[in-house]
């Protein structure tokens, strides 16, 4: 397999580049390039359950998320410590999150081709 | 074998997850507001990646501009700009902390 391409979601969902991130990544996917989706810092905010974006008039990120698996994007990674430190309760519909800590978010930067971050 | 570049001062966010990020044999760049790392108590916290075996730069028309231009000491290479192409040519990936 092709080294990934690597998304780093550091943003939170109202942000502008929130939206462009995963604009990115569908993009990478829908030309099939293998990506991953590492959500950190305050992009594990992006994942929180029961959003309502659309309210903040902002892209509904939370809709978009649902259709990854269209794209063949079935792993959503996010960062452990991140998530400890917010005390946020990341959770997508029907899907199981793969949690990493440090040294997994060490090892899939090292193992990618490229990495982006939003 | 990665290059991080740190673009911000050591009370944004971005460089506790550049030091997250940071593994065996990377190099990190300071660059922009990144320099501000040389003083104060961050130094020490990037002092101690050097058990990692991490290649610590900064650049050094930046550091110079905010007037940290002697604040490099031994540990920290200063690069300029030709030398900051030759960091990203030689490791991938390059991953930016801002």
């Amino acid at each position: 397999m092709n080294a990934p391409l690597l998304f780093l979601f550091r943003q939170p969902p109202a942000a502008s580049l929130a939206k462009e991130g995963l604009d990115a990544a569908l993009a990478a996917a829908a030309f099939e390039q293998p990506v991953q989706l590492v959500f950190l810092g305050d992009g594990v905010w992006q994942l929180q359950a029961h959003m309502a974006l659309a309210t903040l008039q902002v892209p509904a990120l939370d809709k978009q998320l649902d259709a990854l698996p269209l794209y063949d994007i079935e792993a959503l990674y996010v960062h452990r410590p991140s998530v400890s430190a917010r005390g946020a309760q990341p959770a997508v519909a029907g899907r199981t999150l793969n949690w990493i800590d440090d040294a997994q978010l060490q090892q899939m930067i090292a193992q990618a081709k490229q990495v982006l971050s939003f | 074998m990665s290059l991080h570049l740190l673009s911000k001062s050591p009370q944004h966010p971005a460089f506790a997850q550049c030091l997250s990020a940071l593994g065996r044999d990377d190099a990190l760049l300071l660059l922009e507001d990144g320099v501000y790392a040389l003083a104060g108590p961050a130094r020490a916290q990037l002092l101690q990646l050097l058990q990692l075996g991490v290649q610590l730069c900064v650049l050094a028309p930046d550091a110079q501009a905010r007037g940290l231009g002697d604040a490099a000491g031994q540990e920290f290479a200063g690069v300029d700009y030709a030398g900051f192409v030759a960091l990203t040519e030689r490791r991938q990936p390059v991953v930016s902390w801002f």
